[in-house]
């Protein structure tokens, strides 16, 4: 079963701004799907028009096969979403939030302090939970807003950035708890991130985008399939023969792009019987951080990658 | 109204209580306009016996009312001049503030607190969300008025007692403004904030912007001390009527601007 469908979705805001163009893509349930781009690239439009805010300006979406135009409170039943640009009340406690959007959500009061109390002890806020919002730190807000987002047990999560501000254990807690909500429960993700390895680590599906199109979508193996499946092989050394598709690499060395075992070895052998002096080979597959800038920008990859390497692994 | 309703009236009402920036004004203002002032009246129309009718061109006001004044004492004037004609004009300015500075933090607040869009990811529709924090914003504001009235009308029966030897309140013409008048002003008031709603983007910004809405009352409470425009039944009557139909206006043009493209 799908869990989300987006067909030819286009949307141009009344300023006349593009913010989404021709976008089409279907999410089985159960998925943990990566929708990466940088800032602007229609990400955060597109979660609020698959949760019916918006209204596409061309084609159609739906998730769980219900209409997100036309049958949008339903929607909000089937979602919870956490969003840097949706936040809590602060001048509210812990509790008190939850409460109010439980009620919101029709939930009866028995259920929402049962939700709320598991939900709290789970995002370690339980001796917080009568605090105004104001007071708490921006990991205790984070934490919070996930459990408001969990609380009327939605089928489809759409989290934004969920584990920044957080400190190391906390996140690896919050993607526990994602893992086990997608193994246990069936449930749904669409994750929107700037942080690759982290998308690396949780997701199985992706969507990278870039000025409001679908640049490529697909699991890691079809994508880096579509774009050649290009291994790499990296060379260090001195009297290199100039080799074909050779892109420059840090630290002096050459980047080429393998097929296979075999082509490494001939390659390595022309080298050497060449009087070709070689101190260091080794082949490197591409991780999600090198196949997405692939899709962003194709032409210019090997350079991107090496710069980006040194960033840090964050998109932009 | 459904419950996800009535919640959101609740929340509303928590979040005005909670802040200093909103509920300051709305205990301190009422208090100073409709309690101090009435009862400095009280206590000082006793030394200004002669004050008041001395004033240039109070003769000619007090002949534009007719048998009202006829055979009073000079406090006994005085003290029906300010409460017949001078506190009407300054009470309507409590609603208009009550729903100002309430509708600013219901509105606007929502926005500069990023809270709006938490909001709408929840099933309440845009336009239950819209009729809920009209209705709560004009529910606080028109209660606090009345609770201002209620503090005024203690304060002038009790010092009036002491002048007149019977309750001076309410007559005809507080009936109209409370009743009539009152709630159309406190729905005008609420109107003109989600308007403003869409354009402002601070508390702050919107608190300005709503001072265009007290220039009326303020014209009109000089009209009233310089005897240029005197509030009577038949008046105040067809300024509730005028009142009503803007709101009605207002209400629907602010209703139709009240979608999500214009809000976040």
């Amino acid at each position: 079963m799908q869990a989300i469908t987006v067909e030819k979705v286009g949307k141009v805001y009344q300023s006349g701004t593009k913010a989404l163009s021709d976008v089409s893509f279907e999410i089985p349930q159960g998925e943990v799907f990566g929708f990466l781009g940088p800032n602007g690239a229609g990400k955060t439009t597109m979660v609020r028009l698959l949760n019916g805010i918006l209204n596409p300006t061309a084609g159609h979406a739906s998730v769980h096969g219900l209409d997100v135009t036309k049958q949008a409170g339903e929607v909000h039943h089937l979602c919870g979403v956490l969003t840097e640009t949706a936040a809590p009340y602060e001048s509210l406690t812990g509790l008190e939030n939850l409460k109010f959007f439980g009620r919101l959500h029709g939930m009866d009061e028995k259920r929402i302090l049962s939700r709320a109390a598991g939900l709290l002890q789970a995002m370690e806020l339980t001796e917080h939970r009568d605090k105004k919002v104001k007071a708490y730190s921006t990991g205790m807000k984070k934490r919070l807003l996930l459990a408001r987002a969990l609380l009327h047990e939605p089928k489809v999560l759409f989290l934004d950035e969920p584990t920044s501000g957080l400190d190391p254990e906390a996140s690896a807690n919050v993607t526990a708890m994602i893992g086990g909500l997608v193994k246990q429960e069936g449930v749904t993700v669409f994750l929107c991130t700037h942080q690759l390895k982290y998308a690396e680590e949780i997701c199985t599906l992706y969507g990278f985008m870039q000025q409001g199109e679908l640049m490529g979508f697909g699991t890691f193996e079809e994508l880096l399939a579509r774009q050649g499946g290009r291994t790499r092989l990296v060379l260090r050394g001195e009297n290199l023969p100039v080799l074909a598709g050779a892109e420059y690499a840090s630290g002096g060395g050459m980047a080429v792009p393998v097929r296979d075992d075999a082509e490494v070895s001939e390659i390595l052998r022309n080298i050497l019987t060449g009087g070709g002096q070689l101190y260091e080979a080794r082949q490197e597959r591409w991780g999600l951080e090198e196949l997405y800038f692939s899709y962003r920008e194709p032409k210019s990859i090997g350079l991107k990658l090496e710069g980006k390497k040194e960033e840090g692994g964050e998109v932009a | 109204m459904n419950k996800a309703q009535w919640a959101m009236i609740h929340k509303d009402i928590k979040e005005i209580t909670s802040s200093y920036q909103t509920f300051v004004p709305l205990l301190v203002v009422p208090l100073i306009i409709m309690v101090m002032m009435p009862a400095a009246l009280m206590i000082g129309a006793q030394y200004g016996q002669s004050g008041l009718p001395g004033l240039n061109g109070f003769d000619q006001m007090l002949v534009a009312f007719g048998d009202l004044f006829v055979g009073l004492t000079p406090a006994q004037t005085m003290i029906t001049v300010a409460v017949n004609i001078f506190f009407p004009a300054m009470f309507l300015l409590i609603p208009v503030m009550c729903a100002s500075i309430i509708g600013a933090s219901s509105f606007v607040g929502e926005k500069e607190h990023k809270t709006l869009e938490s909001l709408m990811y929840t099933p309440l529709t845009l336009r239950e969300m819209f009729v809920a924090k009209v209705a709560g914003t004009v529910l606080v504001s028109y209660l606090t008025a009345l609770a201002t009235l209620f503090a005024f009308g203690l304060v002038v029966d009790i010092g009036g007692w002491f002048y007149f030897g019977r309750l001076i309140f309410p007559n005809l013409k507080w009936l109209i403004l409370i009743f009539w008048v009152t709630p159309g002003i406190t729905v005008l008031g609420v109107a003109f904030m989600v308007r403003v709603s869409a354009k402002a983007n601070t508390f702050q910004d919107a608190q300005q912007m709503s001072a265009f809405i007290v220039l009326p009352i303020i014209l009109l409470l000089v009209g009233q001390a310089t005897g240029l425009f005197l509030l009577d039944e038949p008046i105040l009557f067809g300024i509730g009527l005028v009142i009503a139909v803007l709101d009605v206006l207002l209400l629907r043009s602010a209703s139709r601007g009240y979608v999500p493209e214009k809000l976040l």
